[in-house]
Order: C-alpha cells, then structure tokens, then sequence
C-alpha cells in the first residue's frame, strides 16, 4: 500500500516538474491545491526554497492565535521563523493551551484572556496546538523557513510574486494530509513560467471512522 | 422346542418362571429407562452447565473489559502520561507505564508510536520487548474493544487506547493476564474446569496438574458425550478465532456416575428384593392351586379304583377350588350312582331283576369258596313257546316277570336265614341256589318250590295254569367250578325233557356222558363232511309171504370209527337228531340210497328201499325238493323208496307232515309206520293219515312163537291194518315158527335175523342171488 502511494506521488511530481519546465517565468505563481477528489483545499500552506542564498527576513509582527468558543482561530497559522505568536482567549473560560511538538514544546497553564507573554517560534516545522481542558481543541503553526510561503485561500489558491523565479523546490503541507502532519507534498520546480496556475493534488486524510468508547459501554 | 420344555415343568415351577421372567424383566425394563433417562438428563444437565458457563465466561471477559476500558482511559488521557509519552525519553516513557499500569493493576502496559512501532514497555513482568514486538502486527489498533492476544507463552486480554496530543501521536497497549489465578476465577464463578489454549496448546489452566489437564483436554471428543475413562466432559469455547484462543470447559462426571452408581444398586437391591418377594408369593399362590390339585389327583386315582368313600377335598380358601372340589364331589357321586346302576345291569336281568347267569355263577362260586351246602334248582316253564306264540311276547315277557316274583316271594317266604338266590339264565330258563342245613331237607325243598310254582298264575283277569320241569342238583363237590355246576343242571334238564319227567335230580356221571355224546357228535359231524366210508349203509331184505320174493329192504346206516369200533346207531341218531345234524345224515341216506338203487337198477334189480326219517327231515323246508332231486337226478322211480316214520314222528306238527306225506304219496312214494305198536296213535289218526304200510314194533314180533299175548296182537293188528286197506310188515322175525304164524296171519312181509341180518349192498346181492336160486330150486 505505501509503495503504491509512493509511486502515485512520484508520477505526480514529476508531471509539476514538467510542466514547470514548460511554463516560462511570468509575474505571479499561482498554485491550485485540491486534494484527491479535485475538491480545493483551503489552509493548504505551500513553501518555496530558492536556490540563491536569500538573507532571511524577520518579522516584527506578533501574530495572533486567537481561541474563540473552544476552538483554535485561525485553525492554521502561517508564521516565519523568529516570529511571535501571542495566544489570547476570548473564551469566557480558560484554556490550557500546549505542542509537544518538536519545533516548539510549549505550555500555557490554565489561563484568561491574555497569556502573560508571546511564544517565540525558533525552529521551522509544524506546530500542533491542543488545549489539555478540551481534547477537540487543535490547531496548527506552520513556522517556515522563509517568506516564500503562502497559504490557499478558501479557493485553494495561493499566488507568488514573479520575483520568485529562482526556486528549487515547492513543498505543499496540509494539517490532513495523509502521510501526516509533520509530512510535506514536495513539487521541484526547475523554472516557472507564467503559465499558471500550477495544479498540486493532495492526498487528505479521510476522516477516521473510528469507535468511541461510548460504544463500548453501551 | 421351548414350550415342549416348559410344559414338562411342573405347574408350581411354570408358575414360578413366570413370575420371575416377569419381575426380571420390569425390573430390566425400569433400570433401563432410569439409567437411560438420568444418562440423558445428566447430559441435557452438563449441557445447560456448560451454557451457563460459556455466558458467565463472556459476561466476565466483558466486565473484565470494561473495567480495562474504564481504568485505561482514565490514565491514558492524563496531561502528565501524555506529555511523558510525547516528550519524554525512553526510560521516563518506561516509568510512565510502569506506574500507570501498577496503578490500574495491569499486567501489560505498552506504547506504540503512530506509525505502529513499538515505543516503549512498561511493567517488566511482561518480559522482554522482543516478544510483544513479534506479535505487534497481529493487534488490531482500530478496535477499541478487548481482544486476547498471545504474548510469550500467556494469554492477554488488551485494550487499544491511542493517545492524542492532541493529535495522535500513539497508542498504549494495556492488558490483563488470563493466568491459572483468572482461570481459578472462571472455574469458581462457572463451577466448571477452565483450562485456556492457543493453537491447542494449554496456557494456563484452573487444574492444579497441568499435565493432567493437558492429556484430559487432548484425549477428549468435543460433542460425544460417553463415559470418559476420567470421567470429564469437555466443551471448547471459541474465545478468538483470530488469534486461535480458545477456553475449554471441564466438567466432572465423577459424582454423576457415582449417584448413578447407587441408583443401580438400589434398583438392583429392591429387584432381588422383589425377586424374593415374587418367589415366596408365586409358591404360596402354586400351593395353594396345586395342594389342591395333587389332592384332586389323589382323589381322581382312588375313584377309578372305585373307591367312592371321599367327600371334601382338605382345606382350600380359593373359590375355584371350593367350585372345583363340589364338582369333584358331585361328579362322584355321579360316577358312584351310575357305577352301581351299571353293576345293577350287569349283574341283574333286565327283564326280571333277577341275577343274570355270569353274576349268578359269581356267587356260586363265593359259595363254594365258603363250603356252604346248597343246592341248585334248574326252572324251565313247558311249552313256553306256546304261550309266546299264542299271547305274544308281551304277555311272554309278563309271565317271566310273574315266575320271577313268585321265586322271590318264595324265597324270602324260606324260613331259612341263609342265603337264597334266584337268576334267570336266559329264555325260560331259572336257576335258584338255595342252602340247607340236613340232607332229608332237600326234598322238602324242591317240593315246596315245584308245588309253589305250579299255583295259577292270574294277571289280566287271566289266570294261566304253566307246567314246570325242575332240575335238581344236590351233590356238590366243592372243587367243581360253578360253570360245570351249572352245566351239570342243564343236563338234568336236558334229561327232564327228553325223559318227560317234571323233576329231575342230576345223576352221577351224566355229565360225562354228555360230554362223551358232545364228542361223539362232533365227530359225526366230521365224518359227515369228510364220507370216508366209516359211515355205510346196510340193507335188511325183506320178503313178500305171498310169493316169497324178497323184494323190499330196508336201508339201516351203520358207523364203523377209524379205531374199528362200532358206534351204537341209536345212540348217534339220536344224538343227530337232538343237535338237528339228523338232517344232514337223512340226505346222506337218501343219497346212498339213491345211488344204490341206480347201481342196482344197471344189473338189472328194482327193490323197493325203506329209508328211517325223522320229523326234523320231513318238516325241512328244502326236504321234499332234496329228495325229488335225488330220485330225478339218478333215476330212480318214486315207487321205489319208502319214508319209514314213527308214530311220534308222524305226530309232530301234524298238518305240515300229513300236508308234505300226502304230497309225496301223490308223486308215489310210499308212507310207512314204523315202531308200530309202542306209540299211543289212535286208530282213528292212522285213518287219516296218508300211510300204506304198518311196520309192527320188532318187541310183538320176536318170541311171537312164544306168546300167545302177542300172537293175538299180532293177529289182530294184521286184520285191523288190512282192514284199513294197509299192508303189514312184521320185523324182528327170528325162527321159522314165528314165520310159519305170521304166514298164517296173513302179513304181507316179514324182515328180520330168520331171513337175514343188515349187509353190505355187495353181500346183499349175492345172497338175494343164492335165496332167489335156493328158494326156485325148492319151488
């Protein structure tokens, strides 16, 4: 089974290397992310790496991960590396918000309103977010290593800059995506035309249909 | 073959088989049933165990699983377990497990990363992760019920719990031990064996021998149910197909088959019981039909020796039997009343109840076995026949009866205490015995019986004279059998009759001579059949005075025995003629008779042949035929023969003689009165009978030159016959003298020695000759 899904992803790569090849370099990028039954994919983030050695950027902005009526708000949040996320909560109740995840293992003890400080993310990677009072509370981080990261709008669309000729590798991430959450679909581009927009399949994570317990005890 | 066997039993050993083929068989039968109907209860029972059991083993596993459920969660979902489990290190995750699974009493404690790789292992009881990694890939992660698993020799009942992070970054593994404690558990919440297997190997065991339990759960066949040898019945219960776990269910058959056990014997015991009872019952109930019975058989044999003395047959409460025994009793009486009738009849006359003549002779016998002195007196009543004939045998029957009565009445009339009997012998014949005491009694006797015999008898205002011959037997010798005694009496009789005498007293002697004539008649009577020529006839010339020619004779039959002896012909005609073989020797007569005429016709003689018949011959019906066919057949003239008849002849049943007489006179025969003289015919009678000739008795005739008595008679007899228009023949003339008279008298022939003795046919010839030539010579 894997291997079959390994061969699919292959083929598929090498048709966006292809047709990248194909496409000559215009002013913007546009990608189109959809997963396995063509259905476009929001909250897909996409991530090129250039070649040429850019000099990092840093932001200045503390973004915001907000948590409003139980849930994690945006339920995927696109930081640069260095960046800061502030975690209010706009709950009437509080949140016991925390990642074992290995970019940034965190925990934000029982708290109201605002956290006392914002976490700083160092590490690029993914962020899984929970809250240790409500078990359906998840949400996602994605540190990138650059700027050259997008997020797909509700469309599934996401657009680059023209200036951004010069990458080597896409890589795609989706917080459901099959092989995992701290997978990456990789799309290498060799040179990206204007001819748009570049197609990127996804294969999602069907929902578990797992048994509660409950169905245990009945 | 069997029912022969069994009907040579006895009654009471049929009875007793039976009884006891019955009992044994119930017996069999309900032992039967009970032990197959607590076989199957017993089995339909260890099924509803082994049910129970299967229900209570699931119902466990289940609580068992929620309280795997219950506490696993709880600790699976604490912060600080997942936080250990995400970030910790190897030995930290060790340790988590560790403690958890101590807390929740676990035998197993595990965690699997998300991509089903064996993380970390807690509670080192389990042992080595090796042995839990090689059977990693067998655990279904989906489920999130219990399932048992097979884990380094034990067998686990685990839980998948994963661990969320709130994603899933793993699943623990928690698990209990099915150990021999868990199946020492099951077997007391079941109260049957638990033993726990993986691919047919036993794991853990509720036995406290492994090995015994191993070898119970191999030697056994899972459906059957028999008697096993260790008497355990075995059931396998499916706990995982997947992972080959089954739990097999033992049973004990041991205190089954031991109430079993004890329920046969106690059958057993109260069949021998009944047995015992049956047999006791079955010979009290037998003796009480067969006591009876063999009394009944007692009985039965003293009866057919005629001994009719029983009454009541002995004690005996059965109905039946009672009905039986008055049966028997009235049957015997039956038998006992028609025995004595039937002795009755077969010692009575019917007709006279008198004795009959065996019973008769009986007594005698006693009689003379006791020496008594008696005397037997023989009754014939004269001329019965006639009162037959003339008042019909009703009116026979009734004199007998009468005759009878008056012999008894007068017996017991005797003063005489002893004993007197009184028997009818047959026909007209009594015979009385009576006893005396002195010698000069005897006459007395008879007197009285003959005179009370002969007073008139009166019935059907008839009254009747009858006369009476009475035979006397009065010498007795006490060894002479009672037959002879008897015979004796009939001799007596006999001589009464034929002597005409009313009492005859048996003479000494007589009852050899009769024998000696019985004799002497059967010999007659072979002769008769065999004509050897012992018997031959003689012929006595006779001559005509008128012309002196000799030509009549008369025929004289005379009997020589093979020992030369010379029979008496008086005494064997009249014996012939008492035993009516005169018949027989007459148409011999006329036969030879005949004959010699014819012969003697040939040479030329015709003589006119006199033949001695009686009246038996003359009254036979075929007599007339006989002769006629004689005289035709030999051709021989009518003329020639002469039928000599005495007087008394002449006068027995005198119309069917003179009837027969007349007819042969007619065809011309010649009638001749012999013995002329001595009867008492009339004069008047000779007249009317059909005769020719007086032949005059030989008794006038033969010293007639002596007498003058009988000259006068002779004389006169001569003209009397004349007179009647008859020729007179005298016989017995011996001398010339007498001759000379009758010349002078005027007879018409003479016979006798004078002339010429009886000779032989052949010398009879020869002297006719040499007279004829003498007689010539001198004329």
């Amino acid at each position: 089974m894997q291997r079959v899904q390994r061969h699919i992803v292959s083929r598929l790569l090498f048709t966006l290397m292809v047709i990248a090849c194909v496409i000559p370099t215009a002013n913007a990028i546009e990608f189109y992310v959809v997963d396995q039954h063509d259905k476009p994919l929001p909250n897909a983030v996409i991530e090129i790496t250039t070649q040429s050695s850019e000099k990092e950027t840093t932001q200045s902005d503390i973004s915001v991960m907000d948590q409003i009526d139980k849930s994690f708000v945006p339920s995927v949040l696109l930081i640069q590396k260095n960046s800061q996320v502030d975690f209010p909560n706009s709950d009437n109740i509080r949140h016991h918000v925390y990642s074992f995840s290995t970019p940034k293992v965190f925990e934000l003890k029982l708290y109201a309103n605002q956290p006392e400080s914002p976490i700083i993310f160092e590490q690029p990677g993914v962020v899984v977010l929970g809250c240790n009072i409500h078990d359906s509370m998840v949400g996602y981080i994605y540190v990138a290593k650059s700027n050259h990261a997008q997020q797909t709008n509700a469309n599934g669309v996401a657009i680059f800059p023209a200036n951004s000729n010069k990458l080597a590798l896409v890589t795609v991430w989706h917080p459901q995506l099959a092989s995992g959450v701290d997978s990456r679909k990789t799309v290498e581009i060799s040179r990206i035309d204007d001819a748009s927009p570049i197609k990127v399949v996804l294969d999602i994570a069907e929902v578990e249909a797992r048994n509660t317990f409950e169905d245990v005890f009945k | 073959m069997f029912s022969n066997r069994f009907q040579q039993l006895g009654l009471r050993n049929q009875i007793l088989l039976l009884t006891l083929c019955l009992v044994i068989t119930t017996v069999s039968i309900l032992t039967l049933s009970y032990w197959f109907q607590s076989a199957a209860q017993s089995k339909s029972q260890i099924t509803r165990h082994m049910d129970n059991a299967e229900n209570v083993i699931n119902q466990y596993l289940s609580a068992k699983e929620n309280l795997l459920i219950t506490a696993s969660q709880g600790v699976t979902a604490d912060f600080a377990f997942k936080k250990a489990l995400a970030i910790g290190d190897i030995d930290t995750k060790k340790s988590v497990l560790d403690n958890f699974g101590q807390r929740i009493n676990a035998d197993l404690m595990a965690f699997v990363d998300q991509n089903k790789q064996l993380d970390a292992v807690g509670l080192a009881s389990i042992g080595n992760k090796e042995a839990l990694d090689k059977v990693i890939d067998k655990i279904a992660f989906s489920r999130t019920d219990s399932q048992l698993t097979y884990i380094d020799n034990a067998i686990y009942q685990i839980i998948i719990i994963p661990i969320e992070a709130p994603r899933i970054i793993g699943y623990s593994i928690v698990g209990f031990k099915l150990d021999n404690s868990t199946m020492k558990e099951l077997a007391q919440l079941t109260g049957l064996s638990a033993t726990i297997l993986h691919n047919d190997e036993l794991i853990s065991t509720s036995f406290d021998n492994h090995i015994f339990a191993a070898n119970l759960i191999k030697s056994d066949s899972q459906e059957s149910f028999e008697w096993q040898e260790n008497h355990f019945k075995n059931r396998k219960v499916f706990l995982s197909q997947f992972a080959n776990i089954t739990i097999v269910l033992s049973e004990s058959l041991a205190e089954e088959k031991k109430e079993l056990n004890q329920l046969l014997i106690s059958l057993i015991a109260i069949a021998c019981v009944i047995i015992l009872l049956s047999i006791l019952l079955s010979s009290w109930i037998s003796s009480r039909i067969i006591n009876p019975l063999s009394d009944l058989i007692d009985v039965t044999k003293r009866l057919a020796k005629g001994d009719f003395s029983i009454t009541e047959i002995k004690a005996s409460s059965s109905p039946e039997i009672k009905e039986l025994n008055n049966a028997f009793v009235a049957m015997e009486r039956a038998i006992a009343t028609r025995e004595s009738e039937i002795k009755y009849q077969a010692e009575h006359d019917k007709l006279t109840n008198l004795f009959n003549r065996g019973h008769m002779i009986k007594l005698i016998e006693e009689d003379l076995s006791q020496n008594t002195k008696f005397i037997l007196i023989g009754i014939n009543i004269r001329q019965f026949s006639q009162v037959n004939d003339t008042m019909g045998p009703q009116t026979g029957d009734q004199v007998l009866q009468l005759v009878a009565m008056r012999l008894t009445h007068h017996l017991t009339k005797l003063e005489n205490d002893d004993r007197i009997l009184a028997a009818r012998l047959g026909g007209d014949d009594f015979l009385i015995s009576v006893r005396y005491r002195v010698e000069n009694e005897i006459s007395h006797i008879v007197d009285d019986v003959d005179a009370n015999l002969r007073r008139p008898y009166t019935f059907n205002e008839l009254t009747l004279n009858l006369n009476f011959r009475v035979a006397v037997l009065v010498e007795l010798d006490h060894q002479t059998s009672p037959d002879v005694l008897v015979r004796r009496v009939a001799i007596a009789m006999g001589n009464a009759k034929s002597e005409q005498s009313r009492v005859r007293y048996y003479k000494q002697g007589e009852d050899e001579a009769y024998l000696s004539r019985l004799q002497l008649l059967e010999e007659l009577r072979i002769v008769l059949e065999q004509d050897d020529g012992q018997l031959f006839l003689t012929y006595q010339p006779k001559l005509e005075l008128v012309n002196n020619r000799v030509n009549k004779a008369e025929a004289l039959i005379r009997w020589i025995n093979k020992e030369g002896e010379f029979i008496n012909p008086e005494m064997f005609i009249d014996l012939a003629e008492q035993s009516g073989l005169i018949v027989t020797l007459t148409r011999w007569v006329i036969r030879q008779v005949v004959k010699q005429l014819s012969e003697w016709q040939g040479m030329g003689h015709s003589f006119k042949v006199a033949i001695n018949m009686s009246a038996q011959d003359i009254q036979h019906s075929q007599f007339v035929n006989y002769l006629l066919d004689q005289v035709s057949t030999h051709n021989v003239s009518a003329a020639q023969i002469i039928i000599e008849l005495t007087e008394r002849d002449l006068m027995d049943n005198e119309e069917l003689v003179v009837e027969r007489l007349t007819y042969l006179k007619s065809l011309g025969f010649e009638i001749s009165v012999d013995d002329y003289g001595i009867g008492q015919s009339s004069l008047s009678k000779l007249k009317q009978l059909p005769i020719d000739e007086l032949k005059i008795d030989k008794s006038f005739v033969m010293k007639l030159d002596q007498s003058e008595t009988d000259q006068d008679i002779v004389s006169s007899t001569i003209a009397l016959g004349h007179k009647l228009g008859l020729r007179v023949v005298a016989e017995g003339v011996e001398n010339a003298e007498s001759l000379q008279l009758l010349r002078t008298f005027g007879c018409d022939h003479i016979q006798g020695y004078f002339l010429s003795r009886p000779i032989k046919p052949d010398e009879f010839i020869k002297w006719y000759t040499a007279y004829e030539t003498d007689t010539h010579i001198h004329t």
